[in-house]
C-alpha cells in the first residue's frame, strides 16, 4: 500500500459513499411521501384523488431532508474534533502518559515505537475500562488527530507480540485513511437513525393522545400508523446503511490484517490475538450503546446480528487467521531482502560528524505510510537510549515543556542566562526549576534523535490547558529569537510543534485541496527544493536539477533555482502552506524530488534531515526513520 | 398538513438540541477528568517518596518523633482521600476534601523541612538531597497539572452555566465541578522569626 494513493483513494471512496447516500435519501423520501399520502388520504375526508400532490411532496421532502441533514451534520460536526471525540463517545478513558500501571506503560511503549518508526505523531490512547473482551479501534480525521483505543481485556489478556499485532492493525487503518470514511459512515447512519427515532416518538405520542381522548378521533389512528410506517422505513434505511457499512468495512479489515503482518513481520502475534478472541468466553461484543453504530471502527465485530454474513462488519475470525498465513506475499519478501542491505549502515551511525550514508529514495518513499520491523527495533533503540529523566519528562506536561525549552537553550552563556530569565518571568519558577534539572540530560541526547523525541513529547504537551499552551507557544517564539537568529533546528522544532498542537487548541480546518497537479506549484517547489539543495556537499544547482528531473512534468517558466539568500524561513513557510493544499500524488512527487536532491551525493547530513522533517510535518506526511 | 410539518420540525429540534448540549458537556467533563488523572499520578508519586524521606531522616532527627509521625499520618490521610476522589473527580465535595488533606500534608512537610535545617548532617546526606530534589520536582509537576485541571474545570462550569445549557444541565445530571485550590500552607506564609 502506498500512503499517498491510499489517501487519495479515500477521497474518491467518500464520493461514492455520498452518491449512495443521496440515492438512499431519495428512496426514503419517496416511500415516506407515499405512506403519508395513503394514510392521510384514507384517514382524511378527501380520499385519494391523485397519486401526485405537489404540495404534499414538497412538505414531506422538506421535513425528511432537514431531519436527515440535521442528524448527519450534527454527528459529523461532533466527530470533527477528531479521534478523541469518538473515543470519548465510546466511554474511553484517556491514558495518562505518565501512568505507572504496567499494562498501560506497555501499551504506550508499543505505540510509541510504531509512531517513531512510521514518523507520525503519537496518537492519543484510550482505554475502555468497562469492556472485559478483546477489542480495539482507531479513529480520527488525519494522522494529526488520530486516537487508538483498546479494551481492558486487550491489555490484560494479550502478550506484547499480540498487542503489537493489534496496534499495527490499527495503524494500518490510520495510514489507509479508513478513519475518515468511518466518520462519514457514522454520520450517514445517524441521519437515517433519526427518522427511525422520530417514527418511534410519533407512534408513542399518537398512542398516548388516543388513550386520552378515548380513541374517538380518526386522525389519531392515522398518526399511530404513520409513526409505525416511519419506524419501519427508518429501520429499512438502517438495514441498507448497515449493509453499506459492512461491505466497506469487511474488505478493509483484510487489508489491515495483511498490513499489520507486513509491519511487524510476525504473523504469529496477530494470529495469536485472533485465536484468543475466538477462544475466549467473552465475545468481542461491547456493552456500550454506541457499539452498533461504530462497529466498523473495531478490531473485531463489536455487536452480534442474526444475519451475520450480510451485516458483519468483520470477516469471520477463522477466515482472517487463515488469510494471515499467506499475508507475507512475494512483494513483501522482495521488500524485505531490499531493506536488509541498508541496515549495514546502522553500525556506522556513530560517525563523528552528522554525515550518513543515505538510503535509496525509492525505498524511503515505499516505506512512507508503512512500518518496517527494522524501523520498529531502531525506534526501540532510540527510546532505550534516552536517559531515565528524559523518558520521564516526555510523558508528563511540565517535563515535556521543560524539555522543549531546554532544547532551545543557546549554549552561549549570556544568551542562555537571558533565556532562563525569560522562562522564569513568563512560566514561573517551577518551569525554570524543571528546565535547569533536565538541561544536562537534554545535551546528552543524540542530535539526530532530538526531533523524534519532540514527537514523543506531543501527547503530554496536549494535556496542557489553553492558557498554558498559549504561554508555552509565546515562550518558544521568544526563546528562538533570543540570539537574534533562527537556526534550522529551531525552525524544524517550531514547525513540528505548532503544526501538531495548534490543531488541538484552535480549530484549524483541514486544508481544501486545490492542486491536483504540479503545474501551478512551480515557484513553491523550486524554492523548497532549493532550500534543501543548498545543504548538499556538491554543487547545489546539480542537486536541484537532479530533484527536478524526477518530476513527471517538464520544468516550465517559473521553475528556477533559488539563491540561498532568498530561501528565507518566511518564504519557505508560504510555499509549504500552498503545497499543503495539494493532493497526495503531488505531495508524493515533491517528497520524491526532495529525497533525490539529498541522495545526489550519497550522504545525508543533519541539516538536510531537519529540512525534510520540517517540510514533511508541515504537509502532514509521515516520514519514516532513516 | 402544515401543522404536521411544524410538529415534525419541532420534534426534530427537541431531539437534537439537548443531545448536542449533552455531548458538549460530556466532552468538557471528560477533559477535566483526564486532567485529574495527571494530578493523580504525581500525587501517588509523592506519597511514595514521603516514607523514604522519613526513613532517611529518622536516623538523624531522633528527637523529632512527633514531627515525623505527623508527616506520616498526614500522608496516610491524604492517600486515603486521594483514592476515593480518583474514582470520581467530578464530585466537588471530594475535591475540597482532597485540597484540605493535601494542605495538611504540605503543612506537615513544611514543618519537617524547617526543622531539618537544624541538622546539617542530614542536609548533607546524599540520599536526602536526592529525595528533596525529587519531591520538589514532583510538587512542581502537581502544581502545573493542577493549573491545567482548574482551567478545564472552569471551561466546564462556564459551559454548564451558559444559557440555554443551564436549563438542561441539571436535568441531564451535570452538576458543578470544583477547582482544586490550595492555599499556601501556614508555615510558608509566616515571616521567619529571627532571634539572636
Amino acid at each position: 500500500m502506498d500512503f499517498f494513493s491510499a489517501q487519495d483513494r479515500t477521497r474518491s471512496t467518500t464520493r461514492k459513499l455520498i452518491f449512495i447516500y443521496i440515492i438512499a435519501i431519495i428512496a426514503l423520501n419517496t416511500s415516506i411521501y407515499f405512506v403519508t399520502l395513503f394514510i392521510f388520504g384514507v384517514a382524511g375526508d378527501t380520499g385519494i384523488s391523485s397519486l401526485w400532490i405537489p404540495e404534499l411532496f414538497i412538505g414531506v421532502s422538506f421535513v425528511t431532508f432537514s431531519v436527515i441533514a440535521i442528524g448527519t451534520i450534527s454527528r459529523v460536526y461532533q466527530l470533527k474534533k477528531g479521534g478523541s471525540a469518538v473515543a470519548e463517545m465510546l466511554g474511553g478513558r484517556k491514558v495518562c502518559m505518565s501512568t505507572t500501571n504496567t499494562n498501560e506503560r506497555r501499551l504506550i511503549n508499543v505505540v510509541e515505537e510504531m509512531s517513531i518508526a512510521a514518523g507520525i505523531p503519537v496518537p492519543d490512547l484510550y482505554i475502555l475500562d468497562q469492556e472485559p473482551s478483546i477489542n480495539a479501534f482507531a479513529a480520527g480525521y488525519s494522522t494529526r488527530d488520530a486516537a487508538i483505543g483498546v479494551t481492558r481485556g486487550t491489555l490484560e489478556q494479550l502478550n506484547r507480540d499480540e498487542l503489537q499485532g493489534v496496534i499495527a492493525h490499527e495503524f494500518s487503518h490510520i495510514f489507509n485513511g479508513d478513519m475518515r470514511i468511518n466518520i462519514r459512515l457514522i454520520g450517514i447512519l445517524n441521519g437515517i437513525l433519526l427518522i427511525h427515532l422520530m417514527g418511534l416518538m410519533i407512534m408513542r405520542s399518537g398512542a398516548y393522545a388516543r388513550l386520552g381522548s378515548g380513541g374517538r378521533n380518526k386522525n389519531q389512528g392515522g398518526i399511530i400508523v404513520f409513526g409505525i410506517a416511519l419506524l419501519a422505513i427508518g429501520y429499512i434505511g438502517m438495514l441498507f446503511g448497515r449493509i453499506i457499512q459492512s461491505a466497506v468495512s469487511r474488505q478493509r479489515e483484510y487489508l489491515a490484517d495483511a498490513a499489520a503482518v507486513q509491519y511487524t513481520r510476525n504473523p504469529d502475534g496477530l494470529a495469536g490475538a485472533l485465536h484468543k478472541i475466538s477462544a475466549s468466553i467473552e465475545k468481542p461484543t461491547l456493552n456500550d450503546a454506541h457499539a452498533m453504530e461504530m462497529s466498523h471502527l473495531f478490531f473485531a465485530s463489536s455487536f452480534k446480528s442474526g444475519l451475520d454474513s450480510l451485516f458483519a462488519t468483520h470477516p469471520p475470525i477463522q477466515k482472517r487467521i487463515k488469510a494471515l498465513g499467506s499475508a507475507l506475499s512475494q512483494e513483501d519478501a522482495l521488500r524485505r531482502s531490499a531493506s536488509i542491505n541498508p541496515t549495514s549502515n546502522q553500525s556506522e551511525s556513530q560517525d563523528s560528524d552528522d554525515d550518513h550514508d543515505f538510503m535509496d529514495p525509492k525505498l524511503i518513499l515505499a516505506a512512507m505510510g508503512t512500518i518496517e520491523s527494522q524501523q520498529i527495533s531502531k525506534a526501540r533503540g532510540i527510546l532505550d537510549g534516552l536517559s531515565q529523566p528524559v523518558k520521564d519528562a516526555v510523558h508528563e506536561p511540565l517535563g515535556a515543556e521543560a524539555l522543549i525549552f531546554a532544547m532551545l537553550l543557546s549554549g552561549d552563556l549570556e544568551v542562555e542566562t537571558n533565556q532562563i530569565e525569560q522562562i522564569r518571568r513568563v512560566c514561573g519558577p517551577e518551569t525554570e526549576f524543571a528546565v535547569l534539572s533536565i538541561k544536562n540530560h537534554v545535551n546528552g541526547i543524540n542530535p539526530e534523535s532530538k526531533l523524534p523525541v519532540v514527537e514523543i513529547a506531543i501527547p503530554a504537551l496536549k494535556e496542557m490547558s489553553e492558557t498554558q499552551f498559549k504561554r508555552f507557544r509565546n515562550t518558544i517564539t521568544s526563546l528562538i529569537s533570543a540570539d537574534g537568529k533562527v537556526s534550522l533546528f529551531e525552525y524544524a522544532l517550531e514547525k513540528i510543534i505548532t503544526h501538531q498542537l495548534e490543531a488541538v487548541y484552535s480549530n484549524v480546518a483541514d486544508p481544501k485541496i486545490t492542486h491536483t497537479n504540479l503545474s501551478k506549484l512551480g515557484g513553491e517547489i523550486s524554492l523548497l527544493i532549493s532550500a534543501i539543495a543548498h545543504e548538499t556537499t556538491k554543487n547545489p544547482e546539480d542537486a536541484w536539477n537532479a530533484a527536478i528531473q524526477t518530476l513527471d512534468e517538464k520544468p516550465k517558466a517559473g521553475w528556477n533555482f533559488v539563491k540561498q539568500t532568498e530561501c528565507t524561513f518566511d518564504a519557505v513557510d508560504q510555499a509549504l502552506e500552498e503545497l499543503g493544499k495539494s493532493s497526495g500524488a503531488v505531495k508524493k512527487a515533491f517528497l520524491n524530488a526532495a529525497l533525490h536532491s539529498i541522495a545526489l551525493d550519497g550522504r545525508s547530513n543533519r541539516n538536510e534531515m531537519e529540512w525534510i522533517r520540517a517540510m514533511a510535518a508541515a504537509i502532514d506526511s509521515p516520514l519514516p526513520l532513516m | 398538513m402544515t401543522t404536521t410539518i411544524i410538529i415534525l420540525v419541532i420534534l426534530a429540534i427537541l431531539i437534537i438540541w439537548p443531545v448536542s448540549i449533552y455531548n458538549k458537556l460530556v466532552a468538557l467533563r471528560n477533559r477535566f477528568k483526564n486532567g485529574f488523572s495527571q494530578i493523580d499520578v504525581q500525587l501517588k508519586r509523592r506519597y511514595d517518596l514521603i516514607p523514604n524521606l522519613v526513613e532517611t531522616a529518622k536516623g538523624y532527627m531522633k528527637h523529632e518523633r512527633e514531627t515525623l509521625e505527623a508527616v506520616i499520618n498526614a500522608r496516610n490521610q491524604a492517600q486515603q482521600v486521594e483514592k476515593s476522589v480518583a474514582e470520581n473527580p467530578a464530585d466537588p465535595a471530594g475535591i475540597k476534601k482532597l485540597a484540605g488533606s493535601e494542605q495538611a500534608l504540605s503543612g506537615a512537610l513544611g514543618k519537617f523541612f524547617a526543622l531539618s535545617e537544624r541538622y546539617p548532617d542530614l542536609k548533607a546526606n546524599q540520599n536526602m538531597m536526592q529525595l528533596t530534589e525529587e519531591l520538589t520536582s514532583t510538587e512542581n509537576k502537581i502544581s502545573f497539572a493542577r493549573q491545567a485541571f482548574n482551567d478545564a474545570v472552569m471551561n466546564y462550569n462556564t459551559a454548564r452555566e451558559k444559557f440555554p445549557n443551564i436549563l438542561f444541565a441539571n436535568m441531564l445530571g451535570f452538576s458543578a465541578a470544583s477547582q482544586f485550590q490550595l492555599e499556601a500552607p501556614e508555615v510558608e506564609r509566616q515571616a521567619p522569626t529571627v532571634s539572636f
